[in-house]
């Protein structure tokens, strides 16, 4: 056993492995708990690189591919989806002009690249080649073809093939591969398998919030310190000798842990930050949500028990060093550090384990483990098998591609046998520099080519609309309504239909509407963190019961804490030693109900239950504290509260005495409970009367009211804290208001009612339920800021305010809140108990009206439901929808976000009527009103790149569901109180769900980059990019595709990366071609 | 259980074992639950907790609360577990935050306080509960068990009472009093639906209280656990009360080093994953080993060969003609270590061959020692099931480390027909039982060989890590490869099954440790195809294969081995066997089979 080196490393040393850990962690990204699902790119960290290169470190590293298979895209061109056309332009990139003669055809190299796209010309894998050959019609035609072929073919030797897998193999080692897995891949072990399964156990019980009722002790020494706490005590799980004293020796801080392990595994600094990459990425779902933990200093689980990459890394190489050192002893008697493996394989002069690890299978990163012992068999017959099977294998392929060829090329075989072999070679080497992995970027971009062209086409009859608007400046007629959506691509639909049943001018904006709060729900604890989450709160927002509640409120809140008495009863009887066996068996009858109830009547079971929960717990209206309280407002409201508890308790301790209940003796009380040094000194100043307290009982009164009652100076001063924070000061609010309305574009012809309408969703027993709520409100519904912001702009003096800067308010406008249920499309108004009489006829027609636009909306989207064939009525839609919003076992309450596609900055006159399908992000922009472009900047730092968030993360879920994805919901299970798992132990999953992006086998989701759309001068849309890197990553590294709609000389331009716009051309697939091809010069 | 009840009753001994092992379950699934991190495992280990409780009270005697549990929890735990999604639910609402260490320090301890907690929490519920007793007439009443359950109910209420205390929702004397109330009616409720069910299941009197009194405890035992419990449990309120009045009590070190140690003990479920993982490797490490060892087949024949060759003495009684009829018959039913023949033509030939030679070969063999078998001398046939009995082991060794599909069927068939040699050699006669046993393994093998010809056709001779996921490219084929798999492991309601059961039951196979042998081949076998199916269904997917599912005329013959196999496990005895079995033996035989 080697000495632990207990010279512990300087302070500098530890800075630069922090910084270089920060570097390696790139490739995962930081993962939201699932209490606010964010969606988000999951190769965040590698925005700075070109989209291909960071999908092609994704796969190196996370072994997740980048994009749909072949065989899907090929379907998309059978079914029309993808036009040939579109095809061929994206291939132009590709092409040179080259041809060959095939008797008397000239094939050129276009054509022999478009063959190979649509018809894969790739033989069967090598193992299977004679049974395939077998098999076909034209055996014997292959054959020969293979023997015509023999002269022009030589595959390299033997020797050279060894050799450059030995090289390959050993400049893999610690770029891209570990010793670990190594290890797994030549001896057969499994100790990747084993690291992984010691990380996960240790991160499940270390960042638990509260799910086991025995929590992990020692967790406040940090992440680190409790896994050494503790593995210091344990029998070693994977059998590492003397695992304890071992663990003991180490150093205590994790930094030190880290070098000394690498130091110990021998790995070259140089490589260190790819090797720490590629440990980070085998556990990205843990390592990417630790990395959102340390990012989180006021998160109160991070503060109470730290975690951080480092002490992460600490604890799995330690593992690995050991593992590796012992299987390495064991299986090859050397010692398992990089050096003496390194040496091993040069000494050995051939690449162990599956032949060609690197080369022959470069699809595979993380190798399936071979069976043990099943490693070495294979060697043996694949080294039998080397010479002229191989030299034959290679012919037979090559054989078999040309005649695949010929067929897609529609050329008779014969003419094959006709042509001399270095011709036909040629041909081979076409398609091998064009293989079957590097398909994927030129289907990607035929697809998003025709979804592109789709939504121009459908958005130029439009263009004269626009026209028309400009003109007018303003329009006489006031509408019906204004309501404004959020962004969301489903709130597109709904618009679309409640334009459809009145008229009613809609708009589209981030559903958190400009107000950034921390909002806290009547009855709540805590507080929901209301904005995109790469924003930080300002303000604080509380839900207070409204005045003129008193019993009910009363009733309200006994029945709250009952209930709430109820769930922690059976909470504490489930969760113990002894308890929970004659609590089921006392209780579990009971559990029949919802048991039968949820599967066999659910409309019934919920209806009931709601019913329920209203007598127990009658529902109370509520306002928002929008307001902020100036200091001395808070410190006089605290005094009358503090006077009120003291009297109280007065009351309660010597009812039964002549108690002087003066204001003036409460005040007293209440300074002296305050002013804890000068308690002794402020007793003889009292008035003299007597209290019937004695002085001694006075005092112990007094600490009672301090420790008991919480009047004291600590107390009161968080108290003036919280209420101080809350509220928005006048001028915020003018502000806020002015923003937001600026910013949609509606600053003159304003309704008599102005809608603002947040989204949230209802779904049952759905881990994934904040992935269906408002992104733009972090994870939540949007109905708090929605109240908030009509609350503010409802105000006379805050309207005063936004006059004086130009943006004048009608008197007979108002403002009210709504939520769209995404689920059920029911809209739900708030706050009318303030509307004013003059408009009830309004808000009457306006109610009326969403409710049709939400049947409507139902029945739109109930058509998208794949288990439903037929066309429904709109008011069995609605049933529908408001069935499978209360279903326990539905899988897919509602589509969510997925279909999202395109993201438009303009205004509505450009879309209004268009049917988009639910499949495009609106926020209005009226590029008039901007003339900085200060509006654009925010609009397209904000919540484009939310945008860009969700269409990435329902992109990569849906391209590989298993690696960016998180599976199918069938196997999750909620870990920690914080995200799912697959099965008993995986690692957590942090994409979507199989059932949220596909259909079955097929994508839902067709996964293409957002198309963003702007209705903006160019030249003030470039400036916006040229000052944001992140735009500049965006566009130039082809993450994001931006399109720009001219509004003076209505010309739809696209943005070349790094080039600048070139005109979007309408009509004949040739121009389209065109087009194309001044892409290509730009690459 | 329940059904035996009656049989248990009799036996004091085993009752006790029972409660012990249950309340073992009990403890131990509970202290694992408390741990888990997820709420499956957690659900999971809460199961296997209440799985413990219910053997505990059948060892206790009370069988009908069993089952009255049972139903109860199954109801319980349906309804969580299909709830499960619902966490993140519950996490949104009220997210937990981390234990704060609040020191608040309370100096004044009043005597008072502490006593009336100790009334309320503790002995109240005891006495309702005394009380609640007294009134029924359950016939559980004057046996130990009722101090046990009584124990777990005082707990549990006393359990409830300190959560309502600790949420300061009792806050009046009225509504304290209301809850006790309250408490009163559902231990009355629940004793009197408890005292219905049982005299529903056992409505004969004094059967119960029998039950009851056969599970008495030695006294001096009895009372020693009922003082710990009731120690360690007012201990524990103190503890809990004390921690929930905000005063913390300074526990001892040793105290929390052993509550770590424990922590660990239940985090790693008791170390039996890494202990069954580590068994695992270190075995197949072994098999791997012997395998690959090129002497190892030469010690196994040597053994082999001291081990019969005693027996050897005995073939001078046999003519000429029986020898070689008898080795003619194990190269056809392979008997180690004339096996090598058999292997071989089934994984060397070509095509159909080697599916038709492992349905032809063995029913053959079988016909032809037949004749034989009442000739042999019985001291040769001890030598012969020695043998079977080694060759059954060394094929499923075999057949355990293959990677190449078709050894590992030639092998495992070694395996299995090793029992049959074993079973022709004790029984001396050849029975229909080792006809339906021997058709049955050779349409099982035959079967698998035709499933695995057809993947062959398609892509080749594959080695298992070689091909895998089959199961979403060819569904056709999946479905019949797992149900031929099924039939191959011995499940019912396939012929194999039947088989088994035939062989294990017949009157002459005494209880020995041959059976054990019997017993891990099978195990073996299932180890070993299941895995087979495992890794060509659902292992590793490869994108470079191109699949094609069976066609209907290849599903056909597979369709139809499967149905005869079927056809053989559901027909009933009586219609294979002459006269030769006694009236009484075949209706064992049908009870046990239709009792499956």
């Amino acid at each position: 056993m080697e000495q632990v080196e207990t010279a512990p490393y300087s302070e500098t040393r530890r800075m630069q492995l922090r910084g270089l850990i920060l570097l390696s962690s790139e490739i995962i990204s930081q993962y939201w708990p699932m209490r606010t699902f964010v969606h988000h790119n999951p190769l965040h960290g590698l925005e700075d690189l070109h989209f291909e290169d960071a999908v092609r470190r994704g796969h190196q590293l996370l072994g997740g591919k980048g994009y749909l298979s072949n065989e899907l895209f090929r379907g998309y061109v059978r079914s029309g989806r993808i036009r040939p056309h579109h095809i061929d332009a994206a291939l132009k990139t590709l092409v040179h002009d080259k041809h060959v003669a095939l008797g008397a055809r000239e094939i050129s190299h276009f054509e022999v690249l478009r063959a190979h796209l649509l018809q894969g010309i790739t033989a069967p894998a090598e193992e299977t080649l004679d049974a395939q050959i077998n098999r076909r019609p034209d055996r014997t035609l292959i054959k020969t073809l293979a023997d015509h072929l023999t002269p022009a073919l030589n595959p390299p030797a033997i020797r050279e093939n060894l050799e450059a897998g030995v090289h390959e193999e050993r400049t893999a080692l610690g770029r891209r591969s570990t010793l670990a897995a190594w290890c797994d891949y030549t001896l057969g072990s499994q100790i990747m398998d084993q690291i992984n399964g010691e990380s996960i156990k240790w991160c499940e019980a270390f960042l638990d919030e509260g799910h086991a009722t025995w929590p992990m002790p020692g967790r406040e020494n940090g992440f680190y310190g409790a896994w050494k706490f503790l593995a210091e005590q344990e029998w070693s799980p994977c059998g590492i000798a003397d695992s304890r004293q071992k663990i003991a020796g180490l150093p205590t801080s994790p930094e030190d842990a880290l070098l000394e392990h690498l130091a110990a595994l021998g790995i070259p600094s140089e490589v260190w930050q790819d090797y720490l990459s590629l440990h980070l990425a085998a556990l990205p779902g843990w390592a990417g949500f630790i990395k959102w933990r340390a990012d989180q200093s006021d998160y109160e689980w991070q503060q109470v028990y730290p975690v951080d990459l480092v002490q992460y890394l600490a604890v799995r190489v330690w593992y690995e060093r050991e593992l590796v050192q012992k299987v390495c002893r064991e299986a090859l008697g050397i010692d398992g550090n990089f050096g003496a493996i390194s040496a091993d394989m040069q000494r050995r002069g051939s690449p162990k384990g599956r032949p060609s690890a690197h080369s022959a299978r470069e699809g595979e990163a993380h190798p399936a483990l071979p069976d043990e012992g099943a490693t070495r068999a294979p060697l043996n017959r694949y080294a039998a098998q080397f010479g002229p099977r191989r030299d034959h294998t290679t012919q037979l392929a090559a054989a078999w591609r040309l005649r695949t060829l010929a067929n897609a090329l529609e050329i008779a075989p014969d003419v094959l046998m006709e042509t001399a072999p270095q011709e036909l070679r040629v041909l081979l080497e076409w398609i091998d520099a064009f293989s079957e992995s590097d398909h994927g970027p030129v289907w990607l971009k035929a697809f998003e080519a025709g979804y592109q062209e789709q939504l121009i086409g459908k958005l130029r009859p439009n263009l004269s609309n626009l026209q028309a608007a400009v003109k007018d400046g303003q329009r006489v007629v006031r509408p019906q309504a204004q309501a404004i959506f959020c962004i969301d691509v489903r709130s597109e639909s709904f618009r679309r239909h409640l334009e459809a049943v009145g008229d009613y001018d809609t708009f589209g904006f981030a559903g958190f509407f400009t107000v950034f709060i921390r909002y806290r729900a009547l009855g709540s604890h805590h507080d929901t963190d209301q904005f995109p989450v790469i924003m930080k709160a300002k303000n604080a927002v509380r839900e207070v019961p409204r005045t003129y509640h008193g019993q009910l409120l009363s009733r309200h809140q006994a029945g709250t804490k009952l209930l709430h008495a109820g769930h922690e009863l059976l909470h504490d009887l489930k969760e113990n030693v002894v308890t929970p066996y004659v609590a089921v068996e006392s209780l579990g009858w009971f559990y029949s109900l919802p048991l039968i109830g949820k599967t066999v009547f659910p409309d019934w079971y919920r209806k009931w239950t709601v019913r329920l929960r209203r007598i127990f717990v009658p529902p109370v209206a509520t306002s928002l504290t929008v307001d902020k309280l100036s200091r001395d407002e808070v410190e006089e409201m605290l005094a009358a509260e503090q006077r009120a508890t003291i009297r109280r308790a007065l009351q309660e301790r010597f009812g039964d005495r002549d108690l002087n209940l003066s204001l003036e003796r409460l005040e007293a009380l209440r300074r002296r409970a305050l002013d804890e040094q000068s308690a002794d000194q402020q007793s003889p100043q009292a008035p003299s009367r007597s209290y019937a307290l004695s002085a001694g009982e006075e005092a112990a009164f007094v600490e009672e009211l301090r420790r008991h009652y919480r009047i004291n100076q600590g107390w009161a001063f968080t108290r003036m804290e919280r209420i101080t924070q809350t509220g928005f000061t006048l001028s915020e609010q003018a502000f806020t208001v002015e923003t937001a309305l600026r910013m949609m574009g509606l600053t003159r012809n304003f309704a008599r009612l102005v809608l603002f309408c947040g989204h949230g969703s209802s779904s049952d027993n759905n881990p994934f339920e904040a992935a269906l709520d408002c992104g733009a409100c972090g994870g939540n519904v949007g109905k708090p800021n929605a109240r908030v912001l009509a609350a503010m702009a409802n105000k006379p003096r805050v309207r005063e305010q936004l006059a004086n800067k130009g943006l004048s308010i009608p008197q007979d406008t108002y403002f009210i809140a709504g939520q769209h249920d995404t689920t059920t499309d029911e809209v739900q108004l708030f706050d009318l108990e303030d509307l004013p009489a003059t408009h009830l006829k309004d808000l009457l027609r306006l109610s009326r009206d969403l409710e049709e636009a939400g049947l409507h909306n139902s029945q739109e989207r109930c058509s998208r439901f794949p288990e439903i064939k037929t066309t429904l009525t709109p008011s069995r839609a609605a049933r529908e929808t408001r069935r499978r919003s209360g279903d326990w076992s539905q899988v897919r309450p509602e589509w969510g976000l997925s279909g999202n596609a395109a993201f438009i900055i303009g205004r509505r006159d450009l879309t209004r009527g268009v049917h988009l399908e639910g499949r495009v992000f609106l926020h209005s922009y009226d590029h008039g009103e901007d003339p900085t472009g200060r509006l654009l900047e925010i609009v397209m730092t904000g919540p484009q790149v939310v945008g860009q968030w969700i269409n990435m993360e329902h992109y990569f879920s849906t391209v590989d569901n298993e690696v960016y994805g998180s599976g199918s919901k069938i196997y999750h299970n909620v870990v920690g109180r914080v995200g799912i798992v697959s099965g008993p132990q995986s690692d957590l999953r942090t994409g979507l769900a199989w059932q949220t992006v596909m259909d079955g086998p097929r994508p839902y989701h067709e996964p293409m980059r957002l198309l963003t759309l702007i209705e903006a001068p160019r030249e003030r849309i470039s400036q916006v990019i040229r000052r944001h890197h992140v735009l500049q990553h965006f566009y130039d590294n082809e993450w994001v595709r931006l399109a720009a709609l001219d509004p003076e000389e209505k010309i739809f331009y696209r943005y070349i990366p790094k080039q600048g716009w070139t005109p979007f051309k309408n009509g004949s697939p040739s121009l389209e071609t065109k087009m194309f091809l001044k892409e290509e010069h730009s690459l | 259980m329940n059904r035996l009840a009656p049989l248990y009753g009799l036996s004091p001994t085993t009752l006790h074992l029972v409660f012990a092992i249950g309340a073992m379950t009990a403890l131990l699934g509970a202290g694992m639950m408390l741990t888990q991190n997820d709420i499956k495992k957690t659900l999971g280990y809460s199961t296997i907790g209440q799985m413990g409780y219910m053997i505990m009270e059948c060892g206790l005697g009370a069988f009908a609360l069993a089952v009255f549990h049972l139903i109860a929890h199954g109801l319980f735990k349906a309804t969580i577990f299909l709830n499960c999604g619902h966490v993140i639910h519950a996490a949104r609402q009220e997210p937990r935050l981390p234990p704060k260490d609040e020191t608040v320090e309370q100096t004044d301890f009043s005597l008072l306080t502490w006593l009336t907690g100790f009334i309320t929490t503790l002995i109240l519920p005891l006495i309702i509960l005394l009380a609640a007793h007294g009134v029924l007439s359950l016939p559980l009443r004057n046996s130990q068990g009722v101090v046990i359950f009584l124990f777990f109910s005082w707990v549990t209420s006393s359990q409830a009472i300190l959560t309502l205390y600790r949420l300061r929702a009792v806050a009046s004397r009225k509504v304290a009093a209301l809850m006790l109330l309250t408490l009163l009616l559902v231990v009355s409720t629940y004793l009197l639906a408890v005292q219905a069910f049982t005299y529903f299941l056992y409505p004969a009197p004094g059967e119960v209280a029998a039950y009851f009194q056969a599970a008495a405890l030695p006294r001096w035992l009895f009372d020693v656990m009922v003082g710990a419990t009731a120690l360690a449990v007012i201990l524990g309120w103190v503890f809990i009360y004390a921690k929930g009045h905000g005063r913390s009590l300074r526990m001892p070190d040793w105290v929390n080093g052993v509550q770590t140690r424990f922590y660990l003990f239940f985090m790693n479920r008791l170390y039996v994953d890494a202990l069954a993982l580590r068994l695992g490797r270190g075995f197949t490490r072994v098999a791997h080993r012997l395998d690959t060892s090129r002497l190892f087949p030469y010690v196994a024949g040597l053994i082999a060969l001291g081990l019969v060759l005693p027996a050897a003495v005995w073939t001078g009684e046999l003519s000429a003609a029986n020898i070689t009829l008898f080795f003619v018959a194990a190269l056809m039913i392979p008997l180690f270590p004339l096996h090598g023949v058999y292997v071989a033509a089934l994984t060397r030939l070509p095509g159909y061959l080697p599916m038709c030679l492992a349905i032809l070969l063995p029913t053959v063999g079988l016909y032809g020692l037949m004749g034989l078998l009442p000739e042999m001398p019985a001291e040769f046939l001890k030598g012969v099931s020695v043998l079977a009995l080694f060759g059954a082991l060394y094929g499923s060794l075999k057949a355990l480390v293959q990677f190449r599909v078709t050894r590992l069927l030639a092998y495992a068939s070694l395996a299995f027909f090793s029992i049959l040699w074993w079973y022709l050699a004790v029984t001396g006669t050849s029975t229909p039982q080792a006809a339906v046993y021997t058709s049955a393994v050779a349409l099982v093998i035959g079967g698998l060989f035709l499933a695995w010809h057809r993947v062959q056709v398609r892509y080749g001779d594959l080695d298992l890590n070689q091909i895998g996921g089959l199961a979403r490219p060819m569904p056709r084929f999946a479905i019949l490869l797992s149900l031929l798999v099924m039939a191959a492991v011995g499940l019912p309601p396939f012929g194999l099954f039947s088989g088994y059961m035939a062989i294990l039951l017949h009157p002459s196979i005494v209880i020995s440790w041959d059976l054990m042998v019997i017993l891990l081949t099978w195990l073996a076998a299932s180890w070993y195809l299941f895995r087979l199916m495992q890794r060509l269904l659902f292992g590793p997917h490869r994108s470079d294969i191109r699949y094609e599912d069976l066609r209907p005329t290849e599903v056909a013959p597979l369709l139809i081995v499967l149905l005869i196999l079927l056809a053989l496990g559901i027909t009933p005895y009586g219609f294979f066997e002459s006269d030769a079995l006694t009236n009484s033996y075949r209706t064992a035989m049908e009870l046990m089979l239709w009792n499956k």
